[in-house]
């Protein structure tokens, strides 16, 4: 019973790493954060005194393969998971253009769009706009305030 | 439809650029300063960030090595929606310290807030009067 609990565990995981569609995308502040404390060490040996910003992802490209396997798997999560934020929050209006004006009305758009989203139920929406809105972060934005 | 920025309304983050160790890091959170600065009225702002600068480069020509009799303002700030952070910078350094990254990564965040499209925004940074750097 416990080796068929612990297979079926496994398998989840595995599934669940394959598979992490679903999966909220991370902030700036939460990326941001995850570098900072993986990269601790590494920040201080190969990239001190560099500044934050496009010079500092050019430090840790340069240094990759010096770099621990703890840095390059964070490194590795956090820009895709930010390329999909980015990309999702660029996207938003072609992929949710429609359900906004289905569901909510035209004067919707732009800054209201996120009002409409959040007020409508993610299972009346398209999939793709309900998964480009979960990747934009919005959602969680929102519920923060 | 695609999303666009058009400034009408200009809004300030005041940045507090910390050079000694920071006592304590605000947890301000992104949607925090996104509600914070959305919502201000259509007031239009008089004043650019170039006079800003050149009042500053005035003040240091004109009290060198010493502190102004008055600290350098701008009353025209006040009525802008606005919120303060504190940065921490390695000393006489325009290189911000990780302990600060999460600050950052938040202001990115909230700037991307759909709420605040359409606002113009302006960053303003101090330093300690020991530094040489100034912004």
């Amino acid at each position: 019973m416990i080796k068929q609990r612990s297979l079926i565990c496994a398998l989840w995981l595995v599934v669940a790493a394959v598979f992490p569609v679903n999966a909220q995308t991370m902030s700036y502040a939460d990326a941001i954060s995850q570098l900072a404390t993986a990269f601790k060490n590494d920040i201080a040996r190969y990239c001190k005194g560099v500044p934050l910003g496009p010079r500092l992802k050019t430090c840790f490209d340069t240094n990759d393969a010096r770099m621990s396997p703890q840095c390059q798997q964070a490194r590795a999560a956090v820009y895709t998971s930010i390329s999909r934020r980015s990309a999702a929050q660029r996207n938003i209006g072609d992929a949710c253009s429609a359900d906004i004006a289905r569901l909510c009305g035209t004067s919707y758009a732009e800054a209201h769009l996120v009002e409409c989203l959040l007020s409508v139920s993610s299972a009346a929406m398209s999939p793709q706009c309900s998964q480009t809105f979960t990747d934009t972060g919005w959602r969680t934005e929102r519920a923060r305030q | 439809m695609k999303l666009h920025h058009i400034s009408v309304v200009a809004v300030a983050l005041l940045v507090w650029a910390a050079v000694t160790a920071a006592t304590a890091q605000q947890q301000i959170n992104s949607g925090q300063m996104a509600t914070s600065l959305a919502g201000v009225s259509n007031t239009k702002l008089s004043l650019t960030g170039a006079q800003m600068r050149q009042a500053v480069l005035d003040n240091i020509r004109n009290y060198p090595g010493a502190l102004p009799p008055r600290p350098l303002s701008f009353p025209q700030l006040e009525n802008l929606a606005q919120f303060v952070v504190e940065v921490d910078f390695d000393f006489n350094s325009a290189v911000i310290r990780p302990s600060s990254y999460r600050t950052i990564g938040a202001i990115a965040d909230a700037l991307h807030n759909p709420i605040l499209l359409g606002y113009g925004f302006l960053v303003i940074g101090r330093s300690a009067a020991a530094s040489t750097m100034w912004a």
